[in-house]
């Protein structure tokens, strides 16, 4: 379902922050950034986590080896996308659940509205992306935990 | 002495051949050996169909089987050859994505969990005016990735 409301609580100067898919990352122009795929959810209903209220560090820990991109609110908004807290929705072992939001737009626009609106997001400068974490070596785990299964 | 046809990719097309056979959708498919980016298409539709998951925080990454068969069949249906191979990505909800590109020009095929899909000519990273267009056939796909391909256009 599309965000029912735009969390006022969520100030037009906050970043959110959005893990990303593997393919969700595209370098054009010699800039790496996110595809519009990374925003184009199929219920309007995209995950994202606030800045500030859960570390870096920890989205990084949660989501070994991905990518993460740092999206300003005000690109959101200025596409008309609305932001919605639903900590039910955060994974397991997160420690701030209410960190947790999606952003899309309220009124379920068509595909190729959606697309376009997407597309000029993940386009501007104000995007950054950070690195994941590197996955563990499996034989050094296996080294660490000798008797692990 | 060497084996002529050493390739890994050489090597792995009898087993795709083995499966595709058994996909009626497919069978009336364009030939892999005159279309080689259906090879990489069809094979990462079907790694993002195993390997879908739901991932909180991130998004729902499965695709039903008929969005699967949907995708399938539009691929196997471009006669077009000298295309480079595309890009699938998962759209979280059950959706997929395919991106041709070449140079400034790409094309992006959008399909939706119920088989609804949308083509968009894209050129220097921007929508092209009227540019989105409903598939409701192969021809329609077809047309756009001739754009993409024309250098005129």
């Amino acid at each position: 379902m599309p965000p029912a409301s735009d969390d006022a609580s969520i100030s037009g100067d906050s970043v959110v922050l959005r893990v990303l898919h593997p393919k969700w990352v595209t370098t054009k122009g010699g800039r790496e950034r996110p595809t519009s795929d990374s925003l184009l959810d199929s219920n309007y209903e995209n995950s994202c986590f606030l800045e500030g209220e859960i570390s870096l560090a920890e989205l990084q820990v949660l989501f070994i080896g991905r990518k993460i991109a740092r999206i300003p609110v005000s690109l959101l908004r200025a596409e008309g996308f609305w932001l919605e807290r639903r900590p039910g929705e955060a994974p397991d072992g997160c420690t701030r659940p209410s960190s947790h939001l999606v952003c899309g737009p309220p009124d379920a626009p068509v595909r190729g509205i959606y697309e376009a609106k997407a597309r000029r997001i993940v386009r501007a400068l104000g995007i950054e992306i950070l690195p994941g974490l590197p996955r563990p070596d499996p034989e050094v785990l296996e080294q660490a935990n000798p008797n692990q299964e | 002495m060497i084996p002529m046809f050493a390739t890994n990719s050489l090597t792995e097309v009898p087993a795709f051949a083995s499966w595709a056979q058994g996909m009626p959708q497919i069978a009336n498919a364009t030939s892999i050996s005159n279309s080689p980016w259906l090879y990489s298409a069809l094979t990462q539709v079907r790694e993002i169909e195993w390997e879908g998951e739901l991932i909180p925080g991130l998004g729902d990454l499965r695709i039903a089987v008929q969005t699967a068969m949907r995708v399938r069949k539009l691929l196997s249906s471009v006669e077009i050859g000298g295309l480079a191979a595309p890009v699938v990505a998962p759209v979280s909800g059950g959706g997929l994505s395919i991106v041709w590109s070449l140079g400034m020009k790409e094309v992006k095929l959008s399909v939706e969990p119920g088989g609804d899909a949308v083509a968009f000519k894209i050129a220097d990273d921007e929508i092209v005016p009227n540019g989105a267009t409903d598939i409701t056939t192969p021809t329609a796909l077809s047309e756009h990735l001739t754009w993409m391909l024309d250098p005129r256009t």
